[in-house]
């Protein structure tokens, strides 16, 4: 399977939280903006918490598409770790952009 | 070429509760293997088992190499759950173009999805859904492919053109399906086991069906 055919089918599966992450990011990172460094601790965490949650709800309500997936073959462990690393440094990326705009 | 899939040794327990003890199969290129049972008799942990997704004691041999997660592979074996799998957001021209499946002789087979590329699998009814990803999985390429329960929600003359497809496709992979309709599944296979208290049981006729207490009459 070629580089771009795995990214696309990564996108898809990063495609079931993605609306959600951005628009925490861009809350986070407004808040940032707003309050300064101070805020920045709950912040990660409140990320860390959506992390989780989307993980849960993906797990609970989408479970039976991970053979979408596992037919291409990922694994559920191999789908998580590269989106969620990816969300994260998404999230990383914003808060850096929000402090230098401050 | 000629493959072989040999399933042996599987062993599963749920709490405490044995599923599969002594199961043994062997598919090769141009067979069309069938799995009856009854409900709740482990057809699908088995399927799982040899895709890889369950965890359980076994010995899966593909064309003599020990494979223990088979989906890692996709060319080795493709597996149709018996749920809906294909994400709800995507497109039937991207679920195609994934599975480098071509959608214009799909529609030749089904006219009732031309001009549908477009369309998302979400919005399909549960019998066309069925039927695309039915289709995807028997024509992507690879060796093996488990179809667990393929023809539920699927009309008798859909299921007909189907079975024409797995005719065509049958020259170069080996089928293992699951489904109740035993029936069918004696007229369109080459060999049938019956699972039965974890322990799969090789069919000839309607007499073992009732021996082994699948049928009554």
């Amino acid at each position: 399977m070629n580089f771009f055919k795995k990214i696309r089918l990564i996108f898809s599966f990063y495609n079931y939280f993605v609306w959600v992450s951005v628009f925490i990011d861009a809350a986070c990172a407004y808040t940032l903006w707003q309050h300064g460094i101070s805020v920045y601790k709950a912040l990660f965490w409140l990320k860390l918490f959506s992390m989780g949650a989307s993980f849960y709800l993906v797990n609970e309500y989408r479970k039976q598409e991970y053979f979408y997936f596992y037919n291409f073959g990922f694994s559920k462990k191999s789908l998580w770790i590269i989106t969620l690393a990816f969300d994260l440094l998404l999230f990383f990326g914003l808060m850096i952009l929000a402090c230098q705009l401050r | 070429m000629k493959h072989t899939l040999e399933i042996s040794g599987m062993r599963l327990l749920f709490d405490e509760r044995l599923i599969l003890s002594d199961v043994y199969m062997k598919i090769e290129t141009g067979d069309t293997v069938g799995l009856l049972g009854r409900n709740g008799c482990g057809k699908t942990c088995l399927m799982r088992g040899v895709y890889g997704t369950l965890e359980c004691e076994k010995s899966v041999i593909i064309d003599n190499i020990s494979v223990y997660e088979a989906y890692k592979k996709p060319g080795l074996i493709r597996y149709l759950p018996q749920h809906h799998f294909i994400p709800k957001h995507l497109t039937l021209k991207r679920v195609f173009r994934d599975f480098a499946v071509d959608f214009e002789r799909f529609t030749e087979l089904f006219p009732v999805f031309q001009l549908r590329e477009n369309t998302k699998i979400g919005h399909l009814s549960g019998g066309m859904h069925r039927l695309a990803e039915l289709y995807v999985i028997i024509k992507s390429d690879t060796k093996f492919v488990l179809l667990d329960e393929p023809f539920t929600h699927i009309s008798p003359v859909q299921i007909e053109t189907i079975q024409s497809v797995i005719g065509e496709e049958r020259p170069r992979k080996g089928f293992l399906i699951t489904d109740h309709l035993f029936k069918r599944i004696q007229e369109s296979c080459n060999r049938v086991y019956l699972l039965s208290n974890g322990k799969t049981h090789t069919v000839e006729n309607d007499g073992d069906l009732k021996k082994l207490g699948y049928i009554m009459s």
